[in-house]
């Protein structure tokens, strides 16, 4: 097995002064002894941009920490299709476990560091300066605006660490796949001919660029999307996830699925730094030229050596 | 080539519809209609313009009517670049089936590969503007309801001109979802003024937020949808409202 990963930060945070709030993470990424192993996992998360999720990159960094740690129990719980009986009761628990993971994780940072009311009055104060045509109005909505931050934090304290979260655990003989919000997992074979996205039919955008589901909402496990599948012994697939910063830049899909079979070939043909050097190149570029100039993500998985 | 890895295939661009709902009933007939059209030559006119000196937005206009049913306006094209529209005059009479024009625009506010009119990639929320002199005569709330229900429509920047003393606020309200998003015109011969300001003004303001809402994930539409929505509209009031006030109005177009 083989995966890379790769992350950067988006010109649109750069000038925002914002903090990367991507997260990548993949395994064995490199690792000659971890790539014997039967399994690989790749994660992406990104964090929410506006302002209110000022810890964000914190709660998708936790992401792929927690994910990371259950996905590799699955899979040597689990080193087999055969071994799974009960594939509901996996995704189901897979679901609840990587919540309550998380969530405590984020309670610890908070405990750690708590949140405080210069937190949210640097929220206030980053609006405020956005939009200086409203200056007079913001001022008299400050106050309001500060009382409503503080009132949604006590409500739900893990809002401000919001984030999407995309994982693949790759065994020998299944996948098991989970999406909560946008980016994309893309599945392809050897030819490159057949592509698949999964979870395109529940993700669908009914709604404009931005409109993401979260792990920070409460209704995250019903939105959390998940996929489980037999794989061919030996036969020769790859993932592909990545967050909105690199599938939403290109004008269609067969634009993305040619950048994938060009990333995969490349990465097959260098040596595992050279090439994760160069994805970071190829992504810092695409965010570079897309619209969005989001941060970008993305974890490439692979089950041959040969692909 | 960027660096070692070829990068092949083309960047989505911004793309970005602006829709008219316009109420074509009876009681518009006259210089209202003749406002309005007025008004909509004028606004075409400017988001030719406004396509010119954009980077990353193109915007397309569309114009749905109302009154005994509703109907796009160019019906085998009806979301058009403005470099093709060539608007042939609206013509008002009979009721105002404001329910009509709700079923009409909830399908074409989803995916292209729904049917519907916004891009997958690239696409931004639309803006909308609601155009009425008069109370719906048909049970329009059950339309509007499903409308509302629509993620594109919930994103969209809305707002409406409520035009004379018999306009119903309280749907247009219903419809924009804020009460400042309502524009008043007593004076008919400031409709054509209105309308083109605000259609400049409310494309603008929603290509602007929405490229920072992409720039930081979810700033414009994401979570914070409500506040900022609430923000947009403040700042179109703003806009609107001083540049309706400016004597020198005219000279802009």
């Amino acid at each position: 097995m083989k995966s890379v990963h790769a992350s950067c930060i988006g010109n649109a945070h750069v000038k925002l002064k914002k903090p990367k709030q991507d997260a990548s993470f993949s395994f064995p990424s490199g690792d000659p002894e971890a790539e014997k192993k039967s399994y690989a996992i790749g994660i992406v998360a990104d964090g929410h941009g506006s302002s209110r999720y000022f810890r964000s990159h914190i709660g998708a960094d936790i992401a792929t920490k927690v994910v990371f740690e259950i996905l590799e129990h699955v899979a040597q719980q689990y080193p087999s299709f055969e071994s799974i009986t009960d594939s509901h009761e996996l995704i189901k628990n897979t679901k609840i476990t990587i919540l309550a993971k998380w969530a405590r994780a984020v309670r610890g940072h908070l405990a750690d560091q708590p949140v405080t009311e210069n937190d949210f009055k640097r929220v206030v104060k980053e609006d405020t300066g956005k939009d200086q045509a409203n200056k007079k109005i913001e001022k008299t909505g400050s106050a309001e605006r500060l009382k409503k931050l503080q009132t949604d934090h006590e409500r739900n304290p893990y809002k401000t660490y919001g984030t999407t979260l995309l994982a693949t655990l790759l065994a020998e003989d299944y996948h098991l796949s989970i999406q909560l919000g946008d980016g994309q997992i893309i599945t392809f074979d050897a030819s490159f001919a057949t592509n698949r996205m999964l979870h395109q039919s529940d993700l669908l955008h009914e709604g404009p660029h931005g409109l993401t589901d979260s792990l920070c909402t409460i209704d995250a496990y019903a939105n959390m999307k998940a996929t489980f599948e037999p794989i061919k012994k030996d036969e020769r697939i790859g993932f592909f996830l990545c967050t909105d910063g690199v599938s939403e830049a290109f004008s269609t899909d067969a634009s993305l699925y040619a950048n994938i079979k060009n990333i995969t070939q490349a990465y097959l043909k260098m040596q595992h730094t050279e090439a994760a050097e160069a994805i970071f190149e190829w992504i810092q570029h695409v965010s570079s030229r897309s619209l969005a100039k989001d941060d970008a993500s993305l974890a490439l998985l692979l089950t041959h050596e040969d692909f | 080539m960027s660096g070692k890895i070829e990068m092949v295939g083309e960047f989505a661009q911004g793309e970005m519809a602006v829709i008219a709902m316009i109420d074509t009933s009876g009681s518009m007939m006259g210089e209202k209609i003749g406002q309005v059209n007025d008004g909509m030559r004028h606004a075409i006119e400017f988001l030719k313009e406004f396509n010119d000196n954009s980077i990353d937005v193109a915007v397309k206009i569309a114009c749905l009517t109302f009154s005994s049913g509703a109907e796009w306006v160019n019906k085998s094209k009806p979301l058009q670049d403005p470099e093709e529209v060539v608007w042939n005059d609206i013509h008002a009479g009979g009721f105002t089936e404001f329910g009509a024009a709700c079923k009409k625009m909830k399908d074409v506010l989803t995916i292209e590969e729904k049917g519907g009119w916004m891009k997958n990639r690239g696409g931004i929320a639309p803006v909308l503007i609601l155009i009425s002199d008069g109370q719906p005569t048909d049970e329009y709330q059950g339309s509007l309801g499903t409308l509302k229900k629509r993620g594109w429509f919930k994103g969209a920047l809305k707002t409406a001109i409520a035009i004379g003393n018999d306009a119903d606020r309280e749907m247009l309200k219903e419809f924009t979802g804020h009460d400042e998003a309502i524009f008043d015109v007593y004076a008919f011969q400031d409709l054509s003024k209105v309308i083109r300001k605000l259609v400049v003004t409310a494309s603008m303001v929603q290509s602007q937020t929405t490229s920072l809402s992409h720039g930081q994930g979810d700033e414009g539409f994401g979570l914070d949808v409500e506040k900022a929505q609430e923000e947009q509209i403040k700042q179109l009031k703003e806009s609107v409202e001083a540049s309706l006030d400016d004597a020198d109005l005219a000279d802009d177009f």
